[in-house]
């Protein structure tokens, strides 16, 4: 019955039949619980403490430098988004300004018209050129002149196009073509109506239909200026001032008598063009409706006036008003 | 993963547990696949519940898994974890205060009376069945009308097959104590089997 030695009491017999009925196992639910632990402690271990703390830590490791560099990038989108309008604007500007004066010396000569029309007609007011950011569309110059009168009060800003646009100095050429073709077609209807006041004022003959004096549109061009929103004032009083420069000059070289007595045009108040400006034939018949009417007084003040700014005023004035109102004796 | 196991399994289990004690858990899978079925049927013999077992088993292999670190291969690998076992089932039994693990003197004679009033032993059935069911009910039955200790003793020499020595060294007590306590065990079992230890002879 025992096998083996005697000191070992294993029974053969009964150890069979003990692992044939001993096929007991632990549940595989239970297997994995207690595998997965093992596996779990080993990665908890010590020797893995490291590398945990280093993965624990990883999110905190570039969380930092991404928020920097999350922060610096909304920083520097807002500069862009702000600062560059005013740069770009004023550097597009002073290119379209020394474009166009180029253009303007280039034309001068042709923009020189005969005396009566240079009088007569009205250099219509060069709007100022709207700032045109990088890669947004120039305004199409192409506009008539009311709506280029318009364009001063609009908003600087023009409206964004998908389409690739033409580098700004291409645009400002060529709204100095369309500029200059406005500007032929405005000093013809300006002539036109100028004409057409002239036949007026001859048919009239008084003082309230005369025609406009040379010096009026430079006049109100000044107004305008005056009146222009200071943002626009920059350029368009530039561009007025050489424009009422070229003007002046085109008048002195008609008017050669006046030319030795004329001031400087930035020396000439708007009552002294005024003055100047008018006709001195009218001008005498108004001083003697006025001595007609007995408003010397009045009448006295405009011989005055008629000494002061009409060139040779004692030659002109008849016998009657020099004798009726003498010359002062100069000092 | 598919060819550390077959690595692992030339290894002995000291080599083994300390493989895993460095952190190869492939080294633990190999020494769970080796040991459960014994160290659960331990368990489960003891108890005699599915359900006690299953906790006790997992407790075990835990405490083998908490002292991976610490463990020092002094005595064979299955000593060790059966120690842990054995220990295990002794809190159970405290706690549960079912504590039978007091001193039984091995010639107490009181549990061969018990074995033979089991139903089912060789006295009730004298002729009988040679299945494999009738046998386990038989062996079961038997084995849980045995003394903790005798029974502790059979299992761990049946089912982990420890020797003498470190059944001894186990269960704090000495060789021949051992030697008693299997012998009273087999020959209760023996009873038991009746004719069937004929047909598996």
């Amino acid at each position: 019955m025992t096998t083996g030695n005697e000191s070992d009491p294993r029974d053969d017999v009964l150890g069979k039949a003990w692992r044939a009925q001993s096929q007991d196992l632990p549940p595989p639910a239970l297997d994995t619980a207690i595998l997965a632990a093992a596996h779990r402690a080993v990665g908890s271990g010590p020797r893995d403490a490291g590398k945990q703390a280093m993965e624990a830590t990883r999110p905190q490791r570039w969380w930092m430098p991404l928020a920097a560099a999350a922060t610096i990038g909304v920083v520097v989108i807002g500069i862009l988004q702000v600062a560059p309008h005013a740069p770009v604007d004023a550097l597009i500007g002073e290119r379209a300004d020394s474009s166009e004066r180029a253009a303007r010396k280039a034309e001068a000569p042709n923009v020189a018209p005969p005396v009566a029309s240079s009088a007569t007609a009205p250099v219509p007011a060069i709007p100022p050129t709207p700032p045109v950011a990088v890669g947004v569309p120039a305004p199409v110059p192409a506009a008539p002149a009311p709506q280029k009168q318009a364009m001063v009060t609009e908003s600087p800003r023009a409206p964004r196009a998908a389409v690739p646009q033409p580098f700004p100095a291409d645009a400002g050429a060529k709204k100095l073509e369309a500029d200059s073709a406005s500007r032929e077609e405005e000093r013809k209807n300006a002539a036109e109506v100028s004409r057409k006041d002239g036949a007026d004022s001859g048919a009239a003959g008084g003082v309230a239909t005369a025609p406009p004096p040379p010096a009026a549109p430079a006049m109100a061009q000044r107004a305008r200026a005056a009146a222009a929103p200071p943002a626009a004032l920059g350029k368009l009083d530039s561009r007025m001032r050489e424009n009422s420069t070229a003007r002046d000059e085109a008048t002195a070289s008609s008017a050669p008598a006046a030319a030795s007595t004329r001031q400087a045009p930035s020396e000439l108040t708007s009552a002294e063009l005024q003055q100047r400006a008018r006709d001195p034939e009218a001008w005498i018949a108004e001083i003697r409706a006025l001595r007609n009417s007995g408003r010397n007084a009045e009448a006295a003040a405009q011989m005055r006036e008629f000494r002061r700014y009409v060139p040779e005023a004692e030659s002109r004035l008849p016998a009657d008003l020099r004798e009726w109102y003498p010359r002062p004796a100069t000092p | 993963m598919d060819a550390t196991p077959a690595l692992l399994d030339a290894d002995s289990d000291e080599a083994l547990m300390l493989a895993y004690g460095a952190g190869r858990a492939a080294a633990f899978d190999a020494l769970y696949a080796r040991h459960k079925g014994g160290v659960y049927r331990y368990l489960l013999r003891h108890c005699g519940n599915a359900g006690i077992a299953d906790e006790l088993f997992q407790d075990v292999w835990m405490n083998a898994i908490r002292v991976r670190a610490t463990y020092v291969p002094t005595a064979k690998f299955t000593t060790w974890l059966y120690t842990l076992a054995h220990h295990r089932i002794v809190d159970h039994w405290r706690a549960s205060g079912q504590a039978r693990f007091v001193s039984i003197d091995d010639d107490d004679d009181d549990t061969g009376a018990m074995v033979e009033s089991i139903p089912g032993s060789a006295t009730h059935e004298p002729m009988a069945r040679a299945e494999t069911a009738e046998l386990r009910v038989q062996l079961d039955t038997a084995l849980r009308a045995l003394p903790p200790e005798q029974r502790d003793a059979f299992l761990l020499q049946y089912e982990a097959g420890l020797s003498l020595a470190e059944i001894a060294a186990l269960t704090d007590t000495g060789i021949e104590t051992v030697k008693s306590r299997l012998r009273y065990a087999t020959n209760k079992l023996r009873s038991a089997l009746g004719p069937l230890r004929e047909e598996w002879s």
